[in-house]
């Protein structure tokens, strides 16, 4: 779920256009199932919501609750790698 | 030679039909999508499948809808009573074997261990719980009967056949076999042929009895094995009343209980009957383990009452659900 928050903090994509985006930023392939059952929870959850179109490839953005709920886990994210990097450093040196 | 290659969107039939209005138009285009980009067909379509078992296990997004709810506690009911229907013949091909002495003639009679008798308990343990969940799955069968006919949305006939198949090929399937039986005369279907000194007895294959008695057990076989899907097929858009479904769930939770009964018991038989010391030889024996291969018994068992406890407990939650949303 965290990792498409992530590439909707970007701006606004569709299902294939998530797929290259995280496969590029985490080297993670997700398949079609496993990323509409995260958006069909992140829909639940209020933190995404879709975009009108035009076409059958629809949007999906990001709304305030869920850049905030982003925000808070890569925040804890980063303090856990913080600490995990600082202790390896302290050990290899 | 153009050869057509299989779509992955098949797949998306296994989602609920919630689902399916809401997503599978987008996912459509994206399943192209990925083919186009290069992804395996296999990869894209084995996604879909596991995505179709979440869904359909924790209805993330579902609608507050109690008609979505109530269908997906018809649809998990079923999956907690039908996989019953493999007791049967699990227990007549394996199970139905006597816990008694085998006897030799003119051999003597042993006593029955502490071991003995508990196999002997535990394997007519088995034979109740099957005949108590025979009656119960039975009756529950004609309860649904009758809501399905009182439910007076669209399809109702076509929805009513799919529920009474069970019965109907039942009976129609004992019709020919008494019908076999009826015609059935000794000697008929033997045709004796004499060549020279030599004579020569043939069974005729195509006797009407034969033929009859035949069919009759076809049928039962087509009838047993397609009960699933016609029961489901009927299932689907039928508007079943919460106390319908109230009684399908505790007829589940039953269910259950007793598939688990008959895995203990079965296990019990099959451990106790090996403890009893066999006798001496010339003596009669108990028999040991269940039939040729007591281990599929016991594996088949133990399918059957892992499905009907997760039928179960999705289908008693989505009751709660469908009940909550109906006061509303």
């Amino acid at each position: 779920m965290q990792l498409v928050l992530t590439s909707l903090s970007g701006g606004p994509k569709h299902g294939y256009a998530m797929i290259e985006d995280i496969e590029t930023l985490a080297a993670v392939s997700l398949g079609p199932g496993t990323l509409y059952g995260a958006l069909a929870r992140l829909e639940e959850l209020g933190w995404v919501e879709p975009l009108a179109s035009e076409d059958r490839r629809r949007p999906y953005r990001l709304t305030a609750a869920g850049a905030t709920a982003l925000r808070e886990r890569l925040e804890q994210s980063a303090a856990v790698a913080r600490v995990g990097l600082d202790r390896l450093g302290g050990a290899l040196s | 030679v153009s050869r057509r290659r299989f779509s992955p969107s098949v797949v998306l039939f296994c989602y609920p039909d919630w689902w399916r209005a809401r997503y599978a138009h987008e996912v459509d285009a994206l399943v192209e999508d990925l083919v186009a980009g290069g992804r395996a067909r296999w990869r894209v379509a084995l996604s879909l499948a596991l995505g179709a078992l979440r869904v359909r296990l924790f209805a993330t997004g579902a609608p507050d809808s109690a008609a979505v709810w109530r269908a997906r506690t018809s649809a998990w009911i079923a999956l907690g009573t039908l996989p019953w229907l493999a007791v049967i013949p699990l227990y007549g091909y394996f199970g139905n074997r006597s816990g008694d002495y085998e006897t030799f003639v003119g051999g003597r009679v042993g006593g029955l261990s502490g071991a003995g008798r508990l196999a002997t308990d535990a394997w007519g343990l088995m034979a109740w719980v099957l005949l108590g969940g025979v009656i119960l799955l039975g009756s529950s069968w004609l309860r649904l009967l009758l809501a399905v006919l009182r439910d007076r949305t669209a399809g109702r006939f076509r929805r009513m056949v799919f529920v009474a198949w069970p019965g109907l090929t039942l009976l129609a399937g004992l019709a020919a076999l008494l019908l076999g039986d009826a015609t059935s005369r000794p000697g008929l279907a033997t045709t004796v042929h004499r060549v020279g000194s030599h004579l020569f007895a043939a069974t005729d294959p195509v006797a009407p009895a034969r033929v009859w008695l035949s069919v009759g057990v076809i049928i039962i076989l087509v009838g047993w094995f397609t009960t699933p899907w016609a029961v489901l097929r009927g299932l689907r858009r039928s508007s079943l009343s919460l106390s319908v479904l109230q009684m399908g769930s505790r007829t589940s939770l039953a269910l259950s209980i007793s598939s688990t009964v008959m895995l203990a018991a079965a296990a019990l038989w099959q451990l106790a009957a090996r403890l009893q010391p066999v006798p001496l030889k010339g003596w009669s024996y108990l028999e040991a383990g269940l039939g040729p291969h007591p281990n599929l018994y016991l594996a088949g068992l133990a399918g059957v009452a892992a499905l009907s406890w997760a039928g179960t407990r999705v289908a008693r939650g989505s009751y709660r659900r469908a009940f909550l949303l109906a006061r509303v």
